[in-house]
């Protein structure tokens, strides 16, 4: 009886001893935090050279691929570029954007001759890359809603800009 | 005590304080405060320019504090959607106007293959206000 006492104190004054069991500090790098282990000495590391991630290759492929064009497709880009896009761009695609209004430098109008000659793809490009002072939003719009939201950037131009020659029954909407 | 010997002091005047000695003190005084303001405004009007003419106000800027920054979007937003809402014409001369968004998508979408492809014509319509600096 003694000795089973005697032995199980031991064993609690032991895992005393054992230190911080809170789970609190673990033996892991913290988030942009410096790290011997690595050669450039950053705990964030860059993919390895000839990564390929899940869904890298239906993305490239989608990427080249330009889905066709209906109204579900473009309703969706509608809703994407409500949502990504018309915070600096403005709903109409003017530049006009909110953050615009506080400061943001102001993009160009889609609907200047540049733009609207340029090709869907640039539009593509420019989501996928960034362009200029705008961030790449890759991250944050699937591929196909990419060109979806090119399409729509299209029907913007379209709305602001209609050659009434084109479309005879537009005469009885016009004042 | 002190607060008698003061009232004693300061009540009643003495009968042989000269008032003509306290008269030429105060208007020396005020003489030499004329003389002053004189001189000073002489010197402001010789070598100060400007300094005499009456100050114009200057407006200052109102503060930019947004005291409802909902309703100031909701409005933003409804302006913004009321360009895509509605026809109008840019340009009668040149047949060129504007048409609702959902007949945009519409025109897009009818355009089938050829959806993607760059609008034809070009030349600013003057109803594109904002954009670019460039
Ligand atoms: C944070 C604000 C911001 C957001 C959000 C944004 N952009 Fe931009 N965009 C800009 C700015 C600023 C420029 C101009 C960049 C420059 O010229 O340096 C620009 C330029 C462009 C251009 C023109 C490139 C050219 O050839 O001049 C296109 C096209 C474009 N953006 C598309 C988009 C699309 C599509 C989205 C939504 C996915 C989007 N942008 C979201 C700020 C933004």
């Amino acid at each position: 009886m003694k000795a089973r006492l005697l032995s199980s104190l031991i064993l609690c004054g032991a895992l005393a001893g054992c230190g911080d069991h809170s789970m609190f500090r673990q033996n892991r790098y913290g988030t942009f935090s410096k790290a011997a282990l690595f050669k450039n000495g950053s705990e964030a590391q860059p993919l390895p050279v000839g990564v390929v991630a899940q869904g890298d290759l239906a993305r490239a492929e989608a990427a080249g691929k330009p889905p066709p064009v209906d109204m579900a497709l473009l309703s969706r880009g509608r809703e994407r570029y409500d949502i990504y896009c018309s915070p600096c761009h403005g709903y109409s695609g003017r530049g006009d954007g909110m953050i615009v209004q506080r400061g943001f430098p102001a993009p160009p109008s889609y609907h200047s001759d540049r733009l609207r000659a340029a090709d869907a793809q640039h539009f593509f490009d420019v989501i996928t890359n960034g362009y200029g002072v705008m961030y790449s939003y890759a991250a944050r719009v699937d591929v196909r809603d990419r060109w979806a939201i090119a399409a729509y950037i299209r029907a913007l131009q379209q709305s602001q800009h209609v050659d009434v020659a084109d479309v005879p029954e537009l005469r009885s909407k016009l004042p | 005590m002190p607060t008698e010997e003061m009232g004693s002091r300061i009540l009643p005047q003495p009968p042989e304080v000269d008032a003509r000695v306290v008269l030429t003190v105060v208007g020396g005084f005020l003489l030499i405060v004329a003389a002053a303001v004189v001189g000073l405004l002489v010197f402001l009007k010789a070598d100060v320019p400007g300094a005499l003419a009456p100050k114009r106000e200057r407006p200052f800027p109102a503060p930019t504090l947004q005291t409802t920054p909902q309703g100031d979007l909701a409005k933003f937003e409804a302006a913004q959607h009321e360009a895509l809402s509605d026809y109008g014409w840019i340009d009668r001369d040149r047949g060129l106007a504007h048409v609702p968004i959902d007949d945009a998508m519409r025109m897009i979408a009818a355009r089938g293959e050829h959806a993607y492809d760059p609008l034809p014509g070009s030349s600013d319509p003057p109803a594109d206000a904002g954009g670019g600096k460039r």
